[in-house]
């Protein structure tokens, strides 16, 4: 038996003050030969007591501050969650023009190749010998990042109106 | 969800906005459900984490999710049941976390909160030094049988468990506590004197 039948009565009269004496003749009795009810007789009391004790030992902050607390964090994250398309937003155009200026270095190459023999033919201030170092120096510090500013000025647009968009 | 605008967003951040978040309930329903059970629950949070720091921090915790979960309670009950569900689940997920972070392998939800001594009955302590020899689910158990008085389906409901479970369980751990109080000199007899 995992429960005895009489454990109610006996939680009801620890619980109300009236364990032992108060109690009826017959619950003593039956407790004094059930060890069931003597292991909920030990507890039960101590239990009340200790809970007594933590209802009194700590004051629980206010519902209003609670709730101030609550408002302000579901703010906050209410803020987070709807800024996250934003943030992916900018994340895919970031993605978007490396992945751009990786795809279109090859041609921006020729196209300095061509622009620096054209400009070579003409200008005595180009080496004579233009190595491919040269050439991918000058792409970087020109062509690249201004492939980079375009794209990012195109797709920038797209990021706010996704972003104002109801 | 409705769609954000960017000066939404910025509203949310300053909390200008007029129209509060939504919430499980109202800001006049919480109070009266925060003030039927705050005391309760902070007892329960103070007592199975032997933390009183811990036991602030989880009571405000629990409330938060219990109202940013928006679960349709039926009724004071059921909403009640919900909260200590919530409870019981931040101290298992402080447990683990305080499993990892303490190097000497202490278990500091086995050292009783001896703070407040003074005020507590020597029989009251001796059932906290007790009670932080138990299991954490044994003094939920306990705390929720025997200092609350919920009846097993609320347990249950509490903790998340099945309802039949916890006659047997609570059978245990009622049996572990009683060999413990008497192994302290606490006997059976002399309370009953008192």
């Amino acid at each position: 038996m995992l429960q005895c039948p009489f454990e109610e009565d006996l939680m009801d009269a620890v619980a109300s003050g009236r364990w032992p004496h108060g109690a009826g003749t017959e619950l003593r009795h039956h407790v004094e030969g059930c060890e069931l009810c003597r292991d909920v007789e030990a507890i039960a009391a101590a239990f009340l007591e200790d809970r007594d004790c933590a209802w009194n030992e700590a004051p629980v902050p206010s519902a209003s501050a609670v709730w101030w607390r609550t408002q302000m964090r579901a703010r906050e994250e209410a803020a987070r969650l709807a800024a996250r398309p934003i943030i992916i937003a900018q994340a895919t155009a970031t993605m978007c023009v490396f992945a751009a200026s990786v795809a279109l270095a090859p041609a921006a190459f020729d196209s300095v190749r061509r622009w620096i023999a054209a400009f070579g033919a003409t200008a005595s201030s180009v080496p004579p010998e233009i190595s491919l170092s040269w050439i991918v120096g000058a792409a970087a510090y020109t062509t690249l990042p201004l492939l980079a500013v375009g794209l990012w000025l195109v797709l920038a647009p797209v990021v706010v109106f996704l972003a104002l968009d109801d | 969800m409705r769609d954000l605008t960017l000066s939404d967003i910025e509203r949310l951040r300053t909390g200008s906005s007029a129209d509060a978040v939504p919430l499980e309930m109202d800001e006049e329903a919480f109070r009266g459900f925060y003030d039927r059970t705050a005391r309760a629950l902070r007892a329960y949070l103070a007592r199975v984490t032997g933390d009183g720091a811990l036991a602030d921090d989880l009571l405000q915790e629990s409330y938060y999710r219990l109202l940013r979960a928006r679960g349709g309670y039926e009724n004071e009950a059921h909403r009640r049941n919900a909260l200590f569900h919530i409870a019981t689940n931040l101290i298992h997920d402080s447990r683990r976390r305080a499993r990892h972070m303490t190097p000497s392998g202490a278990d500091p939800l086995t050292l009783p909160s001896m703070r407040n001594d003074a005020v507590a009955t020597e029989r009251a302590i001796e059932l906290r030094h007790a009670m932080g020899r138990l299991k954490p689910r044994e003094r939920e158990l306990l705390w929720l049988a025997y200092a609350q008085g919920s009846s097993h389906r609320e347990i249950a409901a509490s903790l998340g468990l099945r309802a039949g479970s916890i006659k047997l369980l609570l059978f245990r751990a009622r049996r572990r506590l009683a060999a413990l109080l008497n192994g302290s000199g606490l006997r059976t007899d002399e309370r009953s004197e008192r």
